[in-house]
């Protein structure tokens, strides 16, 4: 069985084969979570203090990357929005993978009818655009951030449920599994043994994908006038805040942006290292 | 089983779904708060005019009553009228999809052909020098919310060079060239959330299968690398694709609020959100069957090609 | 000092002052003669209109719920459409005092309960009928029947009864004395239909200047010139189009880019970018429009007067003025009468940001460092939640401490609005402050948001509304604005200039206190100059 051994293989061998490319997007995201945990101790100011009665104020000292539409400091707010949406973010995904992997493992091992059930289930609600279940969602139980996590999460597990299931139906039909069935495995083991280290690769780079996603749902939602309540602000809503700034040549909406954009090609570039790794990691002919 | 027979399988489970919806919808769209007469009449209301405007629009039935007149109706082919502007909601539907699918017939027109290409460029030479130019680039694009690229999009290509319209009204009467014209943007916007997705997967998709083994045994018996990519993984990586194309078509049919809202195109998306902010349930309704609808037939599509493309799916032992 | 000339140049509108008076003021405030002479005539720079052309319009929202029915208008564009469309009976000059428009003249007997309008002649619908009596009286009881939704209602259904006198003639009788009906029959929902006229659902019949040509809520609007008009300058455009432009930005791009010609509502952070352009006008007006902190007294926590006080000296107005409206606007003193309106008290002090008086009253309130929900939309304004994210800010610095909440502007008019003891309002200008007063603050008001019941209050409205003498009014509105001022429930965030924007090549708008693109009017008077 072929991925058995880059499983054991331990994760100080990764570590080993770390390219610099992987390096650079590992230390980005390192000091991003940082930051986006030591916000309090190293934004320069409080995210909603308000600095200047000018809008988008230009780079200065005392405003290192200028003032925002309401005259508070971008840089500390920008800070404080790495927080909010790194954190958040987090947990959707999490969230929303491990309902969704295991909803979609299952529904494909045991097919019949636990699967058509889920399937339609799932199926109704992918075929309702999210963004139309998050605003009747929002709409019904107002939008704090429990809600707004729950229902990200929701919305996300139903996409992932989806790739999964399709995934792991591949998987199964492969002599593989038909073999393991055939020696007497039980479901644990053929989930745990032949679908997830197979469905990893595309599953990683799916959970990247999604991160993303999320983080961009977010900030559609904020445009919509759902999502974060102020002062509280994700980078999506600083975007939004502030793109009017756009017009005057100020660079307010293009950090938080740019931030986002760090967040997604370090953390989909550093999976596709790591699935590299875990391709060289087979063993080249059996 | 046979092919057709697997096709009328999954038509049935597409009504199911359908109905599944429906259900869904209407339990959902009983929860909202606020009612439409309040949202009609904005902070102009007086309990009288409520009064007088739910009795109009028979919101003082049950709800299980409305729900079985409505699917029956609706099994007529009508969909009843907007409780906000009392216009017939197919009449609206149509005048608002024919918008809609156009701007997401091109999107696709553009966005699917150039994605796998992508992907499958990128995966001849995994983590070569191409790969990670596309990777960095496809990865780029998607992860600017799509607001800002319209935003970008407009300031540079029509209020800096006043090359190309910032709004894309289109009309019935709109010619070729101005229709060309209005698409470029919104076109480009919405690629950009597209193509990142699709081209992604098509690259992983394709590599999983070339390291599967009897890939593996092909390279090893000399078969040429391009038959091999082309015939071999993409044919067997084909299911993760259409899957994810299919979903991607979706998204483009239901979601795309943010676009036609900063291009003032007249689709299904604002209808949509017009209709749940104003609580206008029949229109509600009427746009989630339609988004249903429009799934569940991109979905057959994809599993039939699936099907056909993997006959290890087809022949289960 | 401008502002003081502004309430000069008003009272001499109004009559208060003398011309002679006025030039002697304006000069002791040192105007020179040029800028008089300016002050003197608005429309100094008459250019002759050119005919024809095709005029776009940005405006906020473009939605399913926009309505050419004058009972059911619901946004700021359904007014501006409507404008188009219909005539009102009485006009609002730039002074807000009432002028002809389908009435040409009316009278009262001697305690203002009964009225007679006499009516144009000569006026065709856009369907050819003329336009008479009988669709005065049905175009009134279109918002007043009994099945009627029309927010107007609360206001017109102090007409008692209405008769038709002859052709070109209709007598109201009012249920009390009103001296003000003229002004209240300008109201953007009084339009005048034809007879019997009742689907508005893709076209009207109106004597406006305009006539549909194709109407889908939440997609198209386009109008048509009325060849047939009966004013004798306008419409000068051949067609118009209206397009809702939700997003601010997206707006003022397509104006930049020359997609629409014109648009409402400008952000204020653009305003000065367009004043500063060579190709764009700024269509400014100050307006008694204004933006407000409602605190119900009615229940806790703002029924504590010590802790409405907190909040008053704990909102830093000018910083409010400054950061969120840019300074187009003017400050408020805690009650909807404006600086520059004839009837606003300005022997009143005006209440200024002092965090330590808000500690203090906080602290009497029991309520120091407390949590209070604060509820807010951008339904009531797109500075609504900037402002209150300054108010969160400056009040902490007192010791009272905001918990805000955003509301989407699909629930909040139904669900937060009357209801949550702290939320912000709006309201557009009124030309007089019996309108303002009798809609929001009299005792039995429908929509006393406030829940501001004063007997004495009361008792002042409806002595003001039959007192003919100005000096003596505004003694009572001005007793009224002080007893807001110390005890009421609301707080004016900022009275906010009208911002529109157009470009150059479009002329003939004038800015008007009492709304956007001159009181919703600009499609009689604009032109377009190639």
């Amino acid at each position: 069985m072929r991925n058995i051994q880059s499983k054991s293989s331990p994760f100080r061998d990764l570590l080993q084969n770390l390219t610099p490319t992987a390096i650079i997007c590992l230390s980005i995201l390192i000091i991003l979570i940082v930051l986006a945990i030591a916000a309090p101790w190293v934004s320069p100011y409080q995210p909603t203090e308000i600095l200047t009665d000018e809008s988008y104020h230009l780079m200065s000292d005392s405003m290192l990357l200028g003032g925002d539409y309401l005259g508070r400091d971008i840089a500390s707010r920008l800070i404080y929005g790495l927080q909010i949406t790194l954190g958040v973010t987090f947990v959707v995904t999490v969230l929303a993978f491990f309902t969704g992997c295991l909803l979609g493992f299952l529904a494909a091992v045991l097919g019949g009818i636990f699967d058509t059930l889920l399937s339609r289930v799932i199926d109704a609600l992918i075929a309702l655009p999210a963004i139309m279940i998050a605003l009747i969602v929002i709409a019904s139980l107002g939008s704090s951030l429990p809600v707004l996590i729950v229902t990200l999460a929701l919305i996300d597990s139903t996409r992932v449920f989806r790739i999964a299931r399709a995934l792991a139906m591949n998987i199964v039909a492969s002599d593989y599994v038909e073999a393991a069935r055939v020696r007497g495995e039980g479901l644990k083991w053929i989930i745990w043994h032949e679908i997830l280290p197979n469905a990893l690769g595309p599953l990683a780079a799916e959970f990247g994908i999604r991160f993303t996603y999320t983080i961009l749902f977010m900030s559609a939602l904020g445009f919509l006038g759902l999502g974060m309540q102020p002062p509280h602000a994700d980078l999506g809503l600083l975007i939004r805040e502030n793109m009017q700034g756009l017009l005057f040549g100020s660079y307010a909406p293009l950090y938080p942006a740019l931030a986002i954009s760090l967040i997604t090609i370090t953390i989909n570039i550093f999976i596709d290292w790591y699935l590299q790794q875990l391709d060289s990691a087979l063993p080249s002919e059996f | 089983m046979d092919l057709p027979l697997i096709v009328i399988r999954r038509m049935a489970i597409g009504v199911v779904t359908v109905l599944v919806v429906s259900l869904l919808v209407f339990a959902g769209t009983e929860l909202l708060p606020g009612d439409v007469a309040q949202a009609i009449l904005g902070p102009g209301a007086t309990p009288e005019s409520i009064a007088n405007i739910r009795a109009r629009l028979g919101l003082d039935q049950a709800a299980h009553i409305r729900y079985m007149h409505w699917f029956g109706n609706l099994l007529h082919g009508d969909m009843g009228t907007s409780l906000v502007s009392g216009r017939e909601i197919s009449v609206l539907i149509a005048e608002r999809s024919s918008n809609t699918f156009l701007l997401a017939g091109v999107t696709a027109l553009v966005a699917v052909p150039l994605s796998v290409l992508l992907g499958l460029i990128a995966s001849t030479r995994p983590n070569g020098r191409i790969d990670k130019t596309i990777s960095a680039i496809t990865l780029t694009l998607i992860s600017i919310p799509d607001f800002l690229v319209a935003v970008i999009l407009v300031s540079i290509f029509s209020v800096q060079l006043g090359w190309l319209p910032a709004l894309s009204t289109i009309r019935p009467d709109s010619n070729f060239l101005e229709l060309a014209r209005m698409l470029v943007l919104p076109v480009t916007a919405l690629s950009f959330t597209v193509i990142a997705h699709m081209a992604r997967m098509t690259r992983t998709a394709v590599l999983n299968e070339l390291t599967s083994p009897a890939i593996e045994m092909a390279i090893l018996k000399g078969v040429p690398k391009s038959r091999l990519l082309l015939v071999h993984a993409l044919s067997n990586a084909i299911a993760p694709i259409v899957n994810v194309i299919a979903l991607n078509l979706a998204y483009l049919i239901s979601g795309v609020v943010v676009i036609e809202t900063l291009f003032n195109i007249n689709g299904l998306g604002k209808l949509m959100v017009d209709a749940v902010t104003t609580r206008d349930i029949p229109l509600v309704q009427g746009c989630a069957m339609l988004f249903c609808a429009v799934y569940v037939l991109l979905n057959l599509f994809a599993d039939t090609i699936s099907i056909v493309a993997n006959p290890r799916i087809r022949h289960p032992k | 000092m401008p502002n003081k000339i502004k309430q000069y140049q008003n009272e001499l509108k109004n009559g208060v002052l003398p011309r002679r008076e006025f030039i002697k003021l304006a000069a002791a405030a040192g105007i020179s003669s040029t800028s008089l002479g300016l002050l003197l005539s608005s429309n100094a720079h008459a250019q002759t209109p050119k005919r024809g052309g095709r005029l776009t319009v940005g405006v906020e929202s473009s939605q399913q719920s926009n309505s050419i029915d004058p009972a059911r208008y619901y946004s700021d564009s359904d007014l501006l459409r409507g404008f188009a469309l219909y005539d009102t009976l009485v006009n609002r000059g730039p002074d807000l005092s009432p002028t002809p428009q389908l009435a040409v003249s009316w009278e009262s007997n001697a305690d203002a309960s009964k009225w007679v309008f006499k009516l144009r002649k000569g006026v065709q619908f856009h369907n050819g009928k003329e336009f008479g009596a009988e669709d005065v009286i049905y175009s009134l009881q279109h918002h007043l029947g009994e099945k009627s939704e029309s927010p107007a209602k609360a206001y017109l259904s102090q007409i008692k009864e209405m008769k038709k006198i002859d052709k070109h003639t209709v007598e109201f009788t009012l249920t009390s004395p009103n001296a003000e009906l003229p002004i209240i029959l300008s109201d953007t929902r009084v339009h005048m239909i034809a007879d019997g006229y009742t689907d508005f659902t893709t076209t009207t019949n109106g004597t406006g200047p305009f006539k549909v040509k194709e109407f889908k809520p939440g997609s198209t609007y386009i109008f048509e010139r009325n060849p047939n008009y009966w004013g004798s300058e306008g419409p000068y455009i051949d067609e118009i189009e209206y397009i809702g432009i939700a997003d601010p930005t997206a707006r003022v791009n397509a104006l930049l880019s020359g997609d629409i010609d014109l648009m409402m509502s400008l952000d204020p952070k653009a305003a000065h970018l367009i004043e500063r352009s060579q190709n764009f006008n700024l269509l400014r007006a100050e307006s008694g429009m204004h933006s407000g902190l409602v605190m119900m007294r009615d229940r806790e926590p703002t029924a504590n007067k010590n802790l409405r006080m907190a909040m008053k000296y704990g909102i830093d107005r000018e910083m409010i003025l400054k950061n969120v409206y840019k300074g187009y606007g003017h400050i408020g003193n805690d009650h909807p009468i404006s600086s520059f309106d004839p009837y606003y008290n300005s022997d009143i002090p005006q209440r200024a940001y002092d965090p330590d008086k808000a500690r203090f009253y906080i602290k009497k309130a029991g309520m120091e460092n407390k949590s209070m929900d604060l509820y807010s939309s951008a339904v009531t304004g797109v500075g609504s939640i900037p402002s209150c994210e300054i108010l969160q800010e400056t009040a902490k610095a007192g010791g009272v401490n905001l918990n805000l909440h955003k509301v989407s502007a699909d629930s909040y008019w139904s669900s937060v609005w009357m209801q949550k003891p702290m939320c912000t309002t709006t309201w557009p200008a009124r030309p007089i402050p019996d309108l303002m007063f009798s809609i929001a603050y009299k005792g039995d008001a429908k929509w006393n948001e406030t829940v501001w019941k004063n007997d004495r209050f009361d008792k002042l409205l409806l002595q003001a509304r039959s007192e003919t003498n100005f000096d003596k009014r505004k003694a009572m509105y001005g007793e009224m604005q002080n007893m807001l001022q110390q005890d009421g429930g609301i707080i004016i965030m900022a009275f906010l200039d009208t911002l529109d924007a157009a470009n150059k090549k479009v002329k003939g708008i004038t800015p008007h206190p009492s709304g956007p693109l001159g009181f919703n009017q600009f499609a009689t008077t604009a032109w377009i100059d190639s």
